[in-house]
């Protein structure tokens, strides 16, 4: 089966939000590796941009089959690094975020909340293969079945930012939430460490996170109360680029065509996110006008196009 | 009622050198032509009968429904209105005109009784089938039109479902009627005419056109393609399966009294389901399939097989993984993981318009016929929005209602008597 990232069966529903801005990519840069994630990724941060050039260029004259494995080898050792990256600040933000939100520090919470999720969104379908974590850590209100306990973060949300006639969490209830939000993630932590990523689910998370700004993002349906969805929206696109540009040797390889046109659709999404770049963040997703969402939503679907051919041109 | 059917009055016009009928008589003929490849017999599906047409009746191409809100509460209005709407179906399941005077013949002064723009079309196979949504009963735990205690267990509220995005706009409903038809005008005009009756009693909460029908209800039907582009009925409870419709989709005899109105009737659960398409068209055929758990080309199941061949969901390939994928939407909505549960879908395609953002708002209008949504509607679609990749990735549910469909009327009755006079 041609499972997106991992196991489908396991997936469960809708994905998340996002967050900081801190840029991803600085952090990837920091891990070590990857010298091209570097560069272009990093354009993720409502910082720059500009995407990078590809570093390497692929082997001589080895069998062009050889060559190809050996690169996409390299494409999913390089992600996992990032993977890898990512969930240890997860998991410190985490950290970080529930002992403001069990100590009644709602302001720190507040501030914390949309940033360390980026580094779940970025990842997001790496953590969506394990089908009991995502829903613990990452369901939305709507996506609870009757009698379903609520956990993670959406919970946390909706007590930060909440909405009128909204019955607060008791303190001893905000301890139990926190708790149970950094057992979760260190649990994720470590069971990150022992999937096998290839090329094909690099390419098609990267569809998937996609797929994600347009249903769940675009749309503002992800951060009900906190209205952060451009977070969100931005540590999807920052995974889904940083995918492309470590399978880029392959890709170049293969069909040169195609990377130009995912550099220049990537390009285009960035430079209008980053108009709504503010402070150390983004503008809520309310603040947005109608035309402004529409706009969004067509450079999504223009990239999203050449995105889902991704995977069959570094594969064939 | 006007007596004579709606070609007949036309004939008539054309032969008699009405001007004016020229214009209509020519697209009358054309639409002649579809009525003779039909032959004229089949133009017409009995209205009158045990159980209402319009579930196991074959599947028509079209569909037209739409959900009303009572806005009397006089029970005696009600019922009067559910005569008039009787008596209207009756004519225009028939192909003919509504009112006495149809929609030409009538003062020249007066608006006419029946809106016309099925003139010169034949029946095309028109069914109607009426519902009574829980609201209908009580609202607001107050009891209405003398209903308290009369709503059956079976009629629930149905419960939020994960990743639910209802609109309160497209939900519930105290009465629903679903027009099918082979002529959308046709199903159409049927909607238009009963809401124009019900005016002053009942207004349209919702409606929802279906330009092409999603399964087949009948053996001698083929098996259409959904908007994923996937053959869609093929394991379907068919009109042929006497045995299944008993278990599965009509109400059993037997039960309480207070519901016993209900029998030979069945509960109509219908989902507005939007389809994400784009996104879709993006997938690739591998992946579409292992979604569904059937092939796209023939609809076999990915065991092996041709289209009707049993899915084997045990089966494995090179990689030891079944060929079938566990959370496919197949296996997901296999009777053999539900409990044995089967159901008569009825479903259509639509495409409503634009969603704002550069994308059609499709999806499929899901309509499904159960003798107990409670058993066998309510357990499955919890599992599909929990393990079915299909509904999690690829729909979201906008609409829903849930109805209690009586059994059918005999000559000089109305649709749901038993419920008023039992
Ligand atoms: C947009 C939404 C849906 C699409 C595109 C879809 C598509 C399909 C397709 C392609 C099949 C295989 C062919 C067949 O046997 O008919 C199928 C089967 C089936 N579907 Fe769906 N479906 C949808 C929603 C639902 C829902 C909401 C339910 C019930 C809660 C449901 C219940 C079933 C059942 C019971 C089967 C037959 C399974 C079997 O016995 O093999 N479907 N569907």
């Amino acid at each position: 089966m041609n499972a997106p990232y991992f196991d489908r069966q396991s997936r469960a529903p809708r994905g998340p939000a996002a967050r900081s801005i801190t840029s991803a990519l600085g952090l990837v840069a920091g891990a070590v590796l990857l010298p091209l994630v570097l560069t272009s990724c990093a354009g993720a941060g409502v910082g720059a941009g500009a995407p990078a050039s590809p570093a390497g260029s692929p082997a001589g004259n080895v069998s062009g089959d050889a060559t190809l494995q050996k690169l996409n080898d390299t494409a999913a050792a390089k992600y996992s690094a990032y993977v890898e990256d990512q969930v240890d600040q997860l998991v410190a933000g985490t950290k970080a975020f529930a002992a403001a939100f069990a100590d009644g520090n709602a302001a720190t919470a507040r501030s914390l909340y949309a940033p360390t999720r980026m580094h779940w969104e970025r990842i997001e379908p790496v953590a969506e293969a394990f089908g009991d974590l995502d829903p613990k850590l990452d369901l939305r209100q709507a996506d609870l079945a009757p009698g379903e306990q609520w956990t993670g973060w959406h919970r946390a949300e909706k007590d930060l930012f909440a909405p009128a006639g909204y019955q607060p969490m008791t303190t001893s209830e905000r301890a139990v939430l926190a708790k149970q939000l950094v057992a979760d993630t260190e649990d994720l932590r470590r069971r990150t460490r022992t999937v096998t990523l290839t090329a094909d689910k690099l390419g098609n998370g990267a569809k998937e996170l996609l797929d994600e700004v347009a249903t769940g993002k675009v749309t503002g349906e992800e951060e009900t109360w906190s209205h952060t969805d451009l977070w969100d929206f931005q540590a999807n696109v920052d995974g889904a680029r940083t995918a492309f540009e470590i399978l880029r040797p392959a890709l170049q390889q293969n069909n040169a065509g195609l990377a130009t046109e995912l550099d220049s659709k990537f390009a285009a999404l960035q430079t209008e996110l980053k108009k709504h770049a503010k402070g150390d963040g983004f503008a809520y997703y309310g603040e947005l006008t109608p035309v402004q969402v529409q706009k969004l939503a067509a450079l999504v679907d223009a990239l999203g196009e050449p995105l889902s051919r991704l995977t069959s041109a570094v594969v064939q | 009622m006007s007596q004579v059917s709606r070609r007949g009055l036309l004939s008539l016009a054309g032969a008699g050198g009405v001007g004016a009928a020229a214009g209509l008589a020519a697209g009358f003929l054309g639409h002649d032509a579809v009525a003779e490849a039909a032959g004229p017999a089949n133009d017409t599906v009995a209205f009158y009968g045990d159980r209402q047409s319009g579930i196991t009746t074959p599947a028509q191409d079209r569909l037209h429904m739409a959900a009303f809100d009572v806005i009397t509460e006089d029970r005696a209005e009600l019922i009067q209105l559910l005569k008039d709407w009787t008596e209207a179906a009756a004519a225009l399941t028939a192909g003919r005109e509504t009112g006495s005077t149809g929609a030409v013949g009538g003062p020249a002064d007066a608006p006419p009784e029946d809106t016309g723009e099925a003139l010169g079309l034949n029946a095309a196979r028109l069914t109607l089938t009426f519902g009574f949504g829980p609201t209908l009963f009580e609202k607001d735990g107050t009891g209405r039109f003398g209903l308290a205690g009369r709503r059956p267990e079976a009629l629930i509220d149905l419960p939020h479902f994960p990743g639910d995005g209802l609109q309160e706009q497209r939900t519930g409903g105290d009465l629903v009627v679903q027009a099918c038809s082979d002529d959308p005008q046709v199903a159409v005009h049927a909607i238009r005419n009963l809401a124009r009756i019900g005016f002053g009693k009942t207004r349209v909460r919702w409606s929802q056109l279906g330009f092409g029908r999603t399964s087949s209800t009948s053996r001698s039907q083929q098996t259409p393609r959904n908007l994923f582009g996937f053959k869609d009925g093929t394991s379907n409870v068919k009109a042929e399966d006497a045995g299944l419709l008993d278990a599965h989709v009509w109400v059993p005899g037997g039960g309480k009294a207070t519901e016993a109105w209900m029998e030979g009737g069945s509960y109509l659960v219908a989902r507005r389901i939007r389809m994400h398409i784009e996104i879709w068209d993006r997938t690739s055929l591998r992946e579409q399939e292992s979604l569904i758990g059937r092939t796209k080309a023939e609809g076999a199941p990915l065991s092996g097989g041709t289209e009707f061949t049993a899915p084997d969901f045990d089966a494995k390939g090179p990689d030891q993984e079944t060929l079938i994928a566990r959370d496919s939407h197949v296996r997901v909505a296999h009777p053999s993981h539900n409990n044995g549960v089967r159901m008569l879908r009825r479903g259509y395609n639509f495409t409503d318009g634009s969603d704002g953002l550069g994308h059609l708002d499709a999806g499929l209008f899901f309509i499904a016929f159960v003798k107990d949504p409670r058993t066998h509607y309510v357990p499955m679609q919890l599992a599909m929005a929990r393990q079915d990749t299909l509904s999690v990735e690829y729909l979201q549910h906008t609409g829903s209602g849930l109805f209690a469909v009586p059994p059918g009327v005999r000559p000089g009755g109305f649709f749901g008597e038993g419920l008023f006079t039992a």
